[in-house]
């Protein structure tokens, strides 16, 4: 059953996110063209230059836009889906509400690496076009060989490769949380109120939101403090090897942060919920 | 359907909105600066060969400056980029143009643009011709190399050793003792850069850095003390403001307890300062630690008790994800085991 709930998800929200991400990658073209003037060895009057920032300032809000609208059409899905009067419907299916809810969190995780994959080939089309002329020189095909060269000669270069990945699962990880996150709000807020519940699901996210980075400021202004001596103190490798144990322990602790999530939505879901 | 395309419509305007705002901002900054007005504009103008600069009046040679003089007294300190940063070239370039610069048309024909930095006193010269090279050079004003001569023969009095650190505590060395040995070469080994601190490691062709009880580096205008955090025959000098040389510099052993107890002090002081805002205190020190072990140690360790408790009450779904998250919290307080371990705190 979760192929069937995946499949309609996926068509529901896809069926408009494509047009943002088209959209988008027509941006990064205008955008390279507007952005290679500055690389141009071309006399270009002052005019030029300024309509050229206007375009690139408004292709790097498109993309955020095209970021800001795959969460909406995600949210909005999950929402319609189970939290509105077809959520009577979507109850009715012969699947489990924990199904329903898997079928969400796999729903955002799909669009959601399809938006990250889109806006990074975005950039390198970007990247490509206003350096046309730097990119398909020998220039940079030396300075890349010598990038290389000077990259393998640092003794600890394999450090480059954990923290990359590292940062990848982060990366995924933080994504999945916000998600998460978003969803154990619309779900608190279905079951506290009957009307006004998006409103509701605002107020409860910033409140949760504001108690978190009250802690983490708090952490900042005290904890860091002492981090930041020990790296200081610490030799090149010790600093290295200490990082990476940190972001491990981040790691961790997101995971079981996400689990907690998924089991308060899930819990709200299954237990409390009254559509009735 | 239609409430999404009008949000987004909506934001695309604010978009707009937002981009004639930075519109605004770009254009102001790209207006170039006129300058204050009614002010003269200094003109520096070259002898044929480039070796002779002739700038606000005055006319500055060609010297190989291995040894800055800025050192002796305030007067001659030098000023980096603020004050005359000119940068111009033949071409009709887009920077703010502080001084007015003439060349022949001799010389327009091969240099391309030329970019000088500095003082009243000592200038850096850099020309970049029209074939792609490029050439720099430091010129000294004339009326100043009687002391700069008089420097190098005598090596003056005092030095007052302006290190990067302490900023605004002085230490000062008597020449003969920063001269008693010969000067070792170095050459950089390694070099990274944190923002606008750098780090280099250094080793001497011999080995016999590390033997020395203390050492001053000369590179450029600046001086630096060596930092003794040995690694093998390499030296660590960390977190300092260094400008880089990649053919190396000059290193002044400095066998004199008295000074390097005072240049010590100095970087103590200086530690103390600037990066100790919080850490050479005992109390907010034990601070900082209680916060880091709250958030990586005891509330996941809470967690961890509650969610596995929970986990063997409630049912088999919730169970799982229970379970995930009291595996995690443990393992997460694990890695901040191995992590005390790895950074040796005690």
């Amino acid at each position: 059953m979760l192929k069937k709930l995946m499949k309609y998800d996926l068509k529901s929200v896809f069926k408009i996110w494509w047009i943002g991400a088209v959209s988008s990658i027509a941006f990064s073209i205008a955008g390279g063209f507007a952005g290679g003037l500055y690389f141009t060895d071309w006399d270009i009057p002052k005019s030029i230059l300024v309509i050229a920032i206007f375009a690139l300032v408004l292709v790097f809000l498109g993309f955020a836009a095209f970021g800001v609208f795959s969460d909406i059409l995600v949210y909005l899905r999950y929402y319609k889906n189970l939290f509105t009067d077809e959520g009577y419907l979507t109850f009715t299916l012969p699947a489990k509400r924990s199904t329903v809810l898997k079928s969400k969190v796999l729903l955002s995780y799909i669009t959601f690496s399809a938006t990250a994959f889109v806006l990074f080939i975005d950039t390198v089309i970007l990247t490509l076009i206003a350096g046309r002329e730097y990119w398909f020189s020998k220039d940079f095909v030396e300075d890349f060989k010598y990038f290389i060269e000077e990259f393998l000669a640092y003794d600890y270069y394999y450090y480059a490769f954990i923290y990359l990945a590292l940062g990848i699962i982060l990366f995924a990880l933080l994504a999945l949380a916000g998600y998460l996150f978003a969803y154990g709000c619309i779900a608190i807020a279905s079951v506290l109120v009957k009307k006004a519940k998006i409103a509701v699901a605002i107020g409860i996210y910033y409140g949760a939101s504001s108690v978190l980075s009250f802690i983490m400021t708090i952490f900042y202004l005290f904890g860091m403090t002492s981090l930041m001596n020990l790296f200081y103190r610490l030799t090149e490798v010790g600093t290295l090897n200490s990082i990476m144990m940190l972001l491990i322990m981040v790691i961790f602790l997101l995971c079981a942060f996400c689990c907690l999530l998924y089991y308060v939505t899930h819990w709200c879901i299954d237990k409390k919920l009254n559509l009735a | 359907m239609k409430k999404l395309i009008s949000i987004f419509i909506s934001v695309l305007i604010a978009a707009i909105g937002l981009s004639v705002t930075s519109i605004a901002t770009s254009v102001s900054t790209l207006v170039p600066n006129p300058g204050p007005e009614n002010v003269k504009q200094p003109v520096v103008t070259f002898s044929d060969d480039f070796k002779t600069v002739y700038y606000d009046d005055y006319e500055y040679v060609q010297k190989d400056l291995s040894m800055f003089i800025s050192n002796v007294d305030s007067d001659y300190e030098i000023g980096y980029y603020e004050d005359y940063d000119g940068v111009v070239s033949t071409d009709d370039i887009m920077l703010p143009q502080w001084a007015e610069y003439e060349l022949s048309e001799t010389q327009k024909e091969t240099v391309h643009s030329v970019e000088i930095y500095g003082d009243d006193i000592i200038l850096n010269v850099s020309i970049n011709y029209r074939d792609g090279t490029y050439y720099s050079y430091d010129v000294l004003r004339t009326d100043y190399l009687d002391d700069y001569d008089k420097l190098l023969t005598t090596k003056g009095d005092v030095y007052t050793l302006h290190f990067d650190y302490p900023e605004n505590n002085e230490v000062d060395i008597d020449c003969d003792i920063l001269f008693e040995n010969e000067p070792k070469h170095i050459t950089p080994s390694a070099f990274t850069s944190y923002d606008e601190y750098y780090e280099i490691y250094v080793s001497s062709d011999d080995g016999k850095l590390s033997f020395n009880p203390g050492m001053i580096i000369i590179c450029g205008d600046e001086y630096y003390y060596l930092d003794y955090e040995e690694s093998g025959a390499s030296l660590y000098l960390d977190f300092l403001e260094f400008y880089y040389s990649e053919e190396g510099f000059d290193a002044y052993p400095i066998t004199d307890e008295a000074t390097v107890a005072a240049i010590k002090e100095g970087q103590q002081l200086y530690y103390e300062d600037d990066y100790g805002y919080l850490q050479n205190d005992e109390l907010a020190d034990s601070i900082s630690y209680f916060f880091l072990i709250m958030l990586f140690g005891v509330v996941p360790g809470c967690v961890c008790v509650v969610s596995f408790v929970y986990a063997i009450i409630k049912k088999k779904t919730y169970r799982k994800l229970l379970f995930g998250a009291s595996a995690f919290c443990l393992a997460e307080i694990v890695a901040f085991i191995i992590f005390l371990i790895v950074a040796n705190i005690k």
